[in-house]
C-alpha cells in the first residue's frame, strides 16, 4: 500500500478487539493504523500485520516542540518504518514535551523535561513554523517514508499565538512538501472552540495535500467539545469528510474507535459502512463529472 | 519564548496545583518565566478551565484500561454524565502515579479507591446505582485478581456440641473464598437493566441487602444474604470464634438474635458445605 491514485481505503485504529475482528470480519477494512507507542511497548503487535497492512501513527515525536525529538526515539520510529512497512507515518502537529527549567527540576530524573505523554496544541506562531520545519527536516532525512502532519484539537488558543492553526498549517505547506493527515473530529472541534464553520472553513487547508483523513467522535462536555474515540462520529463529521473527499486526493480513511475494548461491533460494522458509501457516493459524483467534461 | 509557553502549559497538565496557581493568581504563576507581554496577557485572559477539561481528558485517555474490569460502573457514569468530570477530579493522583514505577493491578486499585470516594460525595439521585455497581464489579475483579483458587482441604467433620459454650468457642472457616458487601440497592438489577438498554434511574429500588460472592471449587455465586447472615458472614475469617464474630456483627446494636437463631444459622451453613467448623486450635 502506497502514495497513489485510486479510491481511498477504510481501515481502523488499533485497539484491543482489533485482532479479534479482522478475523471475525477480513474482508471489513483495508489497513489498520498501529499506534508506534504500542510497537515499541510490545513488538508482538506486529502480528496484526500479517493480516492486513499497518500503517505506523507516532505521538512521540513532538514534532511543534522547542526540545527537538531525541534521537532514540527517532530510531526506534525508523525501525517500525521498516518492520512494518508502513507508506507513510502520521504524526502530530504538537509537542509532547517541554522544559522544565532547573528550578523546577524532577529531583529523581535531573534534567529531564515535562513529558505530558500527550499532543498538546503549539502556539500559532513563526517559532512553531520553525520547530516543525526542523523537525520535518530531520524526518525527511531519518525515514524513508513521507511524514503527515495531523491537524490536534483546539481547546483553547494557546497564548503566544499571532495566526490560527490554519494560517500556521498554510505556512508550513508553503515552506515545505508536508502533507497532511487531516482528523477531522479535530477540526471539528476547534471550530466549536474558535466559533468557526467546519465545512465552510475547510477549503481554506491545503486540501492538496491531505493524504489520510481521521474519524473519531466528540464528546461535549460543560459547552466544551471534546475529542472522544469511545462513541460515533457526529453527522457533520460524515459531511466534511464527503467535502474534503471530492477536493482532496485522500488515499486512507481512518476510523479512530479506540479508546476502549468494548466498542460494539453492529456500531462499528455500521461506521465502516457509513464510510465507504461516503467515498462510493464521491466517486460516482466526481467519475460522472468527468465523464461530461 | 515558545519553550516559556510550552513549559507553562506542559506544568498546568502534569502539576494540577500549578494550574489551580495560575486560575486563583497568574501573577504569581508566572512568576519568573520568561514572556512578553502579549503571552504574559494571553495566559492572565486564559479560560484555565478549558485547561482543566483537557487536563482531564489526557487523565481519561491514559487511564483507558483501567475500566477492564468496571465496565458497567463506566457505563453508568457515562450515563449520569459523570466520566468526564471524574478524571478532572483524578487529574492530580494520575500525575502523582505517573512518576512512581507501580503495576496495573495498584493503578487500578488507586483508581478504584479514588472513584469510591468520590462517589461518597455525591448525593443518590445523581449517581444512584453507581456505588453499588462500583462495589458489586471491585469485588469480582478483586476475587478474580487476588483470591489463591486452591481450595482449603474440607475439614474434618466434627461433632457440633451440645453446649452453647462449646459451641460458641468453635471457629468457623469459610470452604473458599468469601466477601460480603452491604449495599443500598441491587447492583445486579441494575447491571441487567444497563444490558439490556432500559436503564433509568426512577426503576433503581432502594432497599438494603448484603450480597455474598463465594468462590468455592472454581464456581463463583452471588448469594443475596439476609441482614443477620450477611453481618456475621462477613466476620468470618478463619480465626475468630463464633462469640467474637457475633460480638463484632452486632456491636452497638439494640439487640441480637436469641442463640438458638444464630446457632440455627451456623449449622445451616455448615451443613449446606459454606462453613467449615472447627475447635479452636484444631
Amino acid at each position: 500500500m502506497g502514495i497513489d491514485a485510486g479510491s481511498p481505503r477504510v481501515g481502523l485504529a488499533h485497539s484491543a478487539y482489533v485482532h479479534q475482528f479482522l478475523r471475525d470480519h477480513p474482508d471489513a477494512v483495508d489497513f489498520v493504523e498501529m499506534p508506534f507507542e504500542l510497537l515499541h511497548h510490545d513488538p508482538s503487535m506486529i502480528r496484526v500485520g500479517g493480516l492486513k497492512p499497518l500503517i505506523l501513527h507516532c505521538a512521540s515525536l513532538s514534532m511543534a516542540g522547542a526540545i527537538p525529538p531525541d534521537s532514540s526515539t527517532v530510531n526506534a520510529v525508523q525501525r517500525w518504518i521498516e518492520e512494518t512497512e508502513t507508506p507513510w507515518l502520521g504524526e502530530h502537529l504538537a509537542f509532547v514535551t517541554a522544559e522544565r527549567g532547573d528550578l523546577l527540576a524532577d529531583e529523581y530524573a535531573p534534567g529531564e523535561p515535562y513529558n505530558i505523554g500527550y499532543t498538546v496544541n503549539p502556539p500559532g506562531n513563526a517559532e512553531s513554523l520553525d520547530f516543525v520545519l526542523r523537525s520535518l527536516d530531520l524526518c525527511d532525512r531519518c525515514f524513508g517514508v513521507p511524514v503527515l502532519l495531523e491537524n490536534s484539537p483546539v481547546y483553547f488558543e494557546p497564548p503566544g499565538s499571532t495566526m490560527t492553526q490554519i494560517e500556521l498549517i498554510n505556512e508550513i505547506c508553503a515552506r515545505s512538501s508536508a502533507r497532511l493527515l487531516l482528523d477531522l473530529s479535530h477540526f471539528y472541534i476547534s471550530a466549536r472552540t474558535l466559533g468557526f464553520d467546519p465545512v465552510a472553513e475547510l477549503p481554506s487547508l491545503p486540501l492538496d495535500r491531505i493524504v489520510e483523513v481521521h474519524v473519531s467522535g466528540v464528546e461535549v462536555h460543560g459547552g466544551m467539545h471534546l475529542d472522544d474515540h469511545n462513541q460515533r462520529a457526529p453527522d457533520v463529521v460524515f459531511d466534511m469528510l464527503a467535502a474534503v473527499l471530492r477536493r482532496a486526493p485522500v488515499q486512507a480513511v481512518t476510523l479512530e474507535y479506540n479508546w476502549s475494548m468494548r466498542f460494539p461491533i453492529p456500531a462499528l460494522l455500521q461506521e465502516i459502512a457509513r464510510t465507504r458509501q461516503v467515498i462510493a457516493a464521491v466517486t460516482a459524483v466526481t467519475a460522472a463529472a468527468a465523464e461530461t467534461q | 519564548m515558545n519553550g516559556g509557553v510550552q513549559s507553562i502549559l506542559a506544568r498546568c497538565i502534569v502539576d494540577i496545583p500549578f494550574l489551580d496557581l495560575l486560575a486563583r493568581d497568574p501573577g504569581a504563576a508566572l512568576q519568573g518565566y520568561d514572556l512578553d507581554e502579549r503571552t504574559r496577557r494571553g495566559f492572565r485572559e486564559l479560560d484555565v478551565e478549558r485547561l482543566r477539561r483537557f487536563a482531564g481528558l489526557i487523565t481519561k485517555v491514559q487511564n483507558n484500561g483501567l475500566w477492564q474490569p468496571i465496565p458497567h460502573t463506566r457505563a453508568l457514569l457515562n450515563h449520569y454524565g459523570l466520566e468526564s468530570d471524574v478524571f478532572v477530579a483524578y487529574a492530580e493522583v494520575h500525575q502523582r502515579n505517573r512518576t512512581t514505577a507501580i503495576g496495573r493491578d495498584e493503578q487500578t486499585r488507586r483508581f478504584l479507591d479514588f472513584l469510591r470516594g468520590y462517589l461518597a460525595l455525591r448525593q443518590a439521585p445523581a449517581c444512584l446505582g453507581v456505588r453499588e455497581v462500583l462495589a458489586h464489579e471491585r469485588v469480582l475483579w478483586e476475587i478474580e485478581r487476588f483470591v489463591d483458587p486452591r481450595e482449603p482441604p474440607p475439614a474434618e467433620p466434627v461433632a457440633l456440641p451440645a453446649s452453647a459454650g462449646d459451641f460458641r468457642r468453635l471457629v468457623p472457616t469459610v470452604r473458599g473464598a468469601l466477601r460480603v458487601e452491604a449495599l443500598s440497592c441491587n447492583p445486579l438489577e441494575v447491571i441487567a437493566a444497563l444490558e439490556a438498554g432500559r436503564f433509568r434511574p426512577g426503576h433503581v429500588t432502594p432497599r438494603e441487602l448484603s450480597l455474598g460472592y463465594l468462590r468455592s471449587e472454581g464456581e463463583l455465586r452471588i448469594l443475596e444474604l439476609a441482614p443477620m447472615a450477611g453481618a456475621l458472614l462477613s466476620h468470618v475469617d478463619g480465626r475468630r470464634s463464633l462469640r467474637r464474630i457475633v460480638d463484632l456483627a452486632f456491636a452497638g446494636a439494640a439487640g441480637r438474635p436469641r442463640f438458638g437463631e444464630l446457632r440455627a444459622f451456623f449449622e445451616s451453613a455448615f451443613r449446606q458445605g459454606l462453613l467449615a467448623l472447627q475447635r479452636p486450635g484444631g
